[in-house]
């Protein structure tokens, strides 16, 4: 009961619309209460809070993965192998029992973790003969390393021989061919040309033919058939990866080392 | 006029009335949206959650990466190969502290429980690598003495003890077992031997007992792979290694027998 100071009867009329407002107020009420629920805006609240907490976490986040990339190098497995196949290098050479660890001529290194000889020839026959058939090992015996086209250029560096100056020195491979009953070896023919003169650019090419040899990753070359040149080549691929070598120009007669360069793919 | 205002009160509330409802509809029809858009919201911070757990995981990964052991292991052995070319940096029966600041100090003071190396090297890593039931499989290198030419060697650790007065010098027992193959019958043997695990060269010694055939044996890991050790047979008469054999460890017998043995 609603007392009013109103001692007047209230006019009809306005009964039916005061209780129409009241109904209003009421509504609106319930509305406004719907609209500001506390839990609904509680849960806005906490989801707001929680995602202004991952804003964070990822700032944060970002902030660490810069610092690391400052710091990040790389660790290049190209390099590594480099660094690997250099020691490796040095070890046969330096080894104090190297009687034992050195192959007679004729034989190479299986070159797994235990040292062991094995003849040349047996080297990418198809047959193991190493303990553990690192003679058969895919990577050694990949034929691509002198597919036709390939071609090894370095600075050559003469000793003897020529009175060049520092020139580049080309070696390219332009026949190949494996011999399925003398798989240890590839057939290859080859030209090699170098400047001899930086200011006329003369350059000296010589017809080459010899044997890649998977068993020493070694190409060797000389003179072709009916050619006068007097010039071998021989390049070592022991640089770790199949794209790198340390080649010498030769007399073909003597083996006499002429040049010397480090020759890279391309 | 009074019904006129009457009207107007009436139109008004109606008025009223009407846009109340439309309110109250508006909201009760805001109900389950706004239901929906609570569950979205949440939905929305559980996957960012996940995509940021997922970045923080990529980069522990990266960083476990640079941390991985086997890597650096792998980076000591070779630099251990790189040391053995160059010149050795201290005496026969000195120990090579490393780091920056290069020390030599005696083979005697490594791992005896007091530092001697300014950066404190020498008393860094003094666990032995090895076990009671530990077995090594050698691999032939080359054999001039060992009287049955066997291809393998096994190198089999029984017991190891560590005098508390003189920790450097932790004492072992083992056997080497060979198989051999005459023309008509397999003969295994196996010979007891005992010596010492010295700390500062990483390697054991095992003396020529009497039934080492007047052998001496040493076995050299490289200081930072110890799944695998050079193994030398020395004739004690000329000081000269005679047979020597690679070993490496071989897992246990429980774990998964995964290894390409070709034996």
């Amino acid at each position: 009961a609603v007392t009013t100071i109103d001692t007047q009867p209230p006019p009809r009329y306005s009964s039916s619309s005061s209780i129409i407002m009241w109904y209003l107020l009421l509504l609106v009420g319930l509305a406004s209460a719907a609209i500001t629920d506390p839990k609904s805006r509680r849960t806005e609240y906490h989801v707001k809070s929680q995602n202004l907490h991952l804003d964070e976490i990822l700032e944060e986040l970002r902030e660490l993965e810069e610092e690391f990339d400052e710091r990040d190098l790389e660790e290049d497995t190209k390099e590594v192998r480099m660094l690997e196949a250099r020691i490796s290098n040095l070890e046969a050479e330096h080894d104090p029992d190297h009687d034992h660890a050195h192959c007679e001529e004729h034989e190479a290194e299986c070159g797994g973790d235990v040292p062991e000889c094995v003849s040349e020839l047996l080297f990418c026959d198809g047959v193991d003969d190493c303990n553990h058939g690192e003679d058969e090992d895919d990577d050694r015996c990949d034929p691509e390393i002198v597919h036709v086209g390939s071609s090894f250029s370095g600075i050559a560096t003469w000793g003897a021989c020529e009175n060049f100056h520092p020139h580049s020195a080309v070696v390219t491979i332009t026949a190949a061919e494996q011999n399925e009953y003398y798989p240890s070896f590839v057939r290859v023919k080859g030209i090699l040309s170098f400047e001899e003169d930086e200011h006329t650019h003369k350059i000296k090419t010589f017809q080459l033919r010899g044997l890649y040899s998977f068993a020493r990753h070694e190409l060797k070359m000389g003179p072709d058939h009916g050619e006068k040149g007097h010039y071998g080549v021989k390049c070592d691929f022991n640089l770790g990866d199949n794209d790198h070598a340390d080649c010498h120009i030769v007399l073909s007669d003597s083996r006499d080392e002429c040049a010397h360069f480090r020759a890279d793919r391309y | 006029s009074e019904f006129a205002i009457r009207q107007a009160d009436t139109m008004k509330s109606l008025r009223l009335l009407l846009v109340a409802l439309a309110v109250v509809t508006a909201v009760l029809a805001d109900q389950p949206s706004k239901k929906d858009s609570k569950k979205d919201s949440v939905d929305k911070l559980l996957e960012r959650t996940g995509e940021i757990t997922h970045e923080l995981y990529a980069f522990e990964a990266k960083l476990d990466a640079r941390l991985d052991p086997e890597t650096i292991q792998r980076a000591g052995s070779l630099k251990h190969r790189l040391e053995e070319i160059e010149d050795p940096t201290c005496d026969d029966h000195e120990h090579q502290c490393g780091g920056d600041d290069p020390q030599c100090v005696n083979n005697l003071l490594v791992c005896d429980g007091h530092k001697d190396c300014r950066n404190g090297e020498d008393e860094d890593d003094c666990t032995v690598p090895v076990k009671a039931g530990d077995t090594f499989d050698g691999e032939v290198v080359f054999d001039n003495c060992i009287k049955s030419d066997p291809e393998h060697i096994t190198f089999t650790v029984d017991s190891v003890s560590t005098a508390a007065f003189f920790t450097g010098f932790p004492v072992v027992n083992v056997h080497f077992e060979a198989e051999t193959e005459d023309d008509d019958e397999e003969r295994e043997a196996s010979v007891p031997a005992r010596g010492f695990y010295s700390f500062a060269e990483h390697a054991f010694h095992i003396s020529s007992h009497d039934n080492m055939y007047g052998l001496d044996f040493y076995g050299e890991f490289d200081g930072h792979d110890f799944d695998r050790f050079v193994g030398n047979f020395i004739r004690v008469s000329s000081d000269e290694p005679c047979a020597r054999f690679i070993f490496h460890r071989e897992e246990d017998e429980d774990d998964d027998d995964d290894d390409d043995d070709d034996s």
